[in-house]
């Protein structure tokens, strides 16, 4: 059985998955930047058109990834520790829980462009879509990686491999977590005083 | 496993004939560095065509010659990887065709800055900024055949279980990177203007530059690979 | 240290993350005043960021060098936004 509680050596996961990780946060940071400079270039325009947008979705965004991702925490827990019912059903509600934040984006997505919202609209809305699909396709291929993760964990031996795997997985979709945290608030909550 | 490496190694810096060529033929003589941006009026492109005429041939010319180049740099990252995949995964097709079909779009955008090169005194400004437009359209949107190439490679390379591996982990995971990166691409014909824009600071300058970094790191540990698995195969052969 | 109390150790995190996001949403209604309470929330999702990348990413255990790159990044997403949400417009 794995020592649980132990320190380990390295990170969690795949270490060259950090890469990954690393080079995908630093493309989201440049993606705040030409926001925040697009936001200083019209400052009047980007209020008047993230009043458009309803705060509500971006909690309820939030809150899902966060409950997704401490679901994940418990997930990988378990395979460290070798239990595969607790890892199955871990899993099962990080996906379940996570699939609340597709249909919130498709019901939001839905809304603005039935009030003729779209990407073409405006330098924010340019912003807005871009950014959050793009963050959407993120989370889309984090799904993927989560269900291959779950049918591991229904016949893969419980061993270093999977808990290399599991870990990586996680590391990955907390990442989409993180990532959403700071574009919430950039996107929907940046009041003109 | 019996392999021949004679060759290998001239095929592997073919990925840097191409760079270079690409560079300066394409880059620079088609004017490509930027690109013209989308929101110009078409008499830009159009007097430049028309002023530039033989640069612009000439440049097209040596692009179009050399593009096969980095079918030929594929094929050599492919004689590496089958020491790690073993010869029967599919991700060594995977990463040939995606390198032997990135010729395609590569290949006929740049017959389409030729042709506007051609006989630009006969055309209309629309037109010329049509062929323009054409080429830029298809070489940013041919991108998903380099994606195959490069996820391919990152993913192969991963299974690697040598102590010292051929192609680093990081080196994989930045290919693997790289091929989703360019989904960006996608927004570029829905803007003329902006980060997103074919000339703007996304779609051009970060995609063309990670891709830029990504060849010579990759026939750097391609090149550093062959004479190790020269030195695998006989001692292979001398152990049978 | 026994499942039970590593399971202990994510929930605190969360619960952390969930009031802390609620306490944004508070914040953006109009009885505050605008400037300051956006600066706040900034900070806020920074503050949360960080408890993702401790609690849930578990760097803490890594490299200094990750832990680092990890730390900086926070940093800058955040002042980049902050320092364009402040300063004055051109």
């Amino acid at each position: 059985m794995q020592a649980q509680g132990l320190k380990r050596a390295g990170l969690p996961g795949d270490p060259g998955l950090w890469v990954f990780i690393l080079a995908d946060m630093t493309a989201f940071a440049l993606f705040f930047l030409l926001f925040t400079l697009g936001r200083m270039g019209d400052p009047a325009l980007f209020e008047q058109s993230r009043l458009a947008l309803d705060p509500a979705f971006g909690i309820a965004n939030t809150l899902i990834l966060l409950t997704s991702s401490w679901m994940m925490v418990q997930a990988v827990e378990a395979v460290r520790t070798g239990s595969r019912r607790r890892a199955l059903l871990f899993l099962v509600l990080t996906i379940g829980i996570g699939l609340g934040f597709a249909v919130t984006k498709i019901v939001e997505y839905a809304g603005k462009i039935q009030a003729g919202i779209t990407m073409l609209t405006n330098d924010f809305f340019m912003y807005y879509f871009a950014f959050t699909g793009i963050h959407f396709l993120h989370f889309v291929i984090g799904i993927g990686a989560l269900l291959v993760t779950l049918a591991k964990a229904r016949s893969a031996p419980m061993d270093d491999g999977m808990r290399r795997w599991t870990e990586s997985v996680g590391c990955y979709w907390h990442m989409v977590d993180l990532l959403w945290i700071m574009l919430f608030p950039m996107l929907y909550l940046q009041r003109l005083s | 496993m019996v392999d021949d490496f004679r060759h290998v190694r001239f095929c592997a810096w073919n990925g840097m004939i191409f760079m270079a060529v690409f560079i300066l033929f394409w880059g620079v003589m088609g004017h490509n560095i930027p690109p013209w941006a989308g929101d110009l009026p078409a008499k830009v492109v159009a007097d430049w065509f028309r002023a530039e005429q033989n640069i612009i041939r000439t440049g097209m010319v040596i692009s179009m010659t050399f593009t096969v180049c980095y079918c030929v740099w594929g094929l050599a990252i492919g004689k590496v990887m089958r020491h790690v995949t073993g010869p029967h995964s599919i991700l060594l097709e995977l990463q040939i065709w995606g390198a032997g079909l990135t010729v395609v779009p590569v290949l006929v955008s740049n017959s389409f800055w030729l042709a506007g090169a051609y006989r630009p005194e006969a055309l209309p400004d629309e037109t010329l900024q049509m062929l323009y437009d054409l080429a830029w359209l298809l070489i940013d949107l041919g991108y998903s055949v380099t994606s195959v190439q490069m996820i391919a490679l990152g993913v192969g390379f991963l299974q690697d279980k040598r102590e010292q591996p051929l192609m680093p982990k990081w080196v994989c995971w930045y290919s693997i990177w790289v091929g989703f990166m360019f989904t960006a691409e996608c927004l570029m014909p829905f803007f003329k203007t902006g980060p997103f824009a074919r000339q703007g600071i996304l779609n051009y300058w970060i995609e063309f530059s990670i891709f830029f970094i990504y060849a010579p790191i990759i026939t750097w540990y391609i090149l550093k690979a062959i004479p190790r698995l020269e030195r695998e195969v006989a001692d292979a052969g001398a152990r049978a | 240290m026994s499942a039970a109390v590593r399971h202990l150790a994510a929930t605190g995190p969360w619960a952390l993350l969930v009031i802390a996001t609620l306490a944004s949403g508070w914040l953006t209604h109009d009885l505050t005043d605008g400037r300051w309470s956006t600066a706040l929330v900034i900070l806020i999702a920074s503050f949360k960021i960080r408890l993702v990348v401790v609690h849930f990413m578990e760097v803490t255990w890594g490299p200094r060098a990750w832990r680092l790159a990890l730390e900086i990044w926070v940093l800058l997403a955040t002042a980049i936004i902050l320092a364009g949400y402040l300063l004055p417009s051109p």
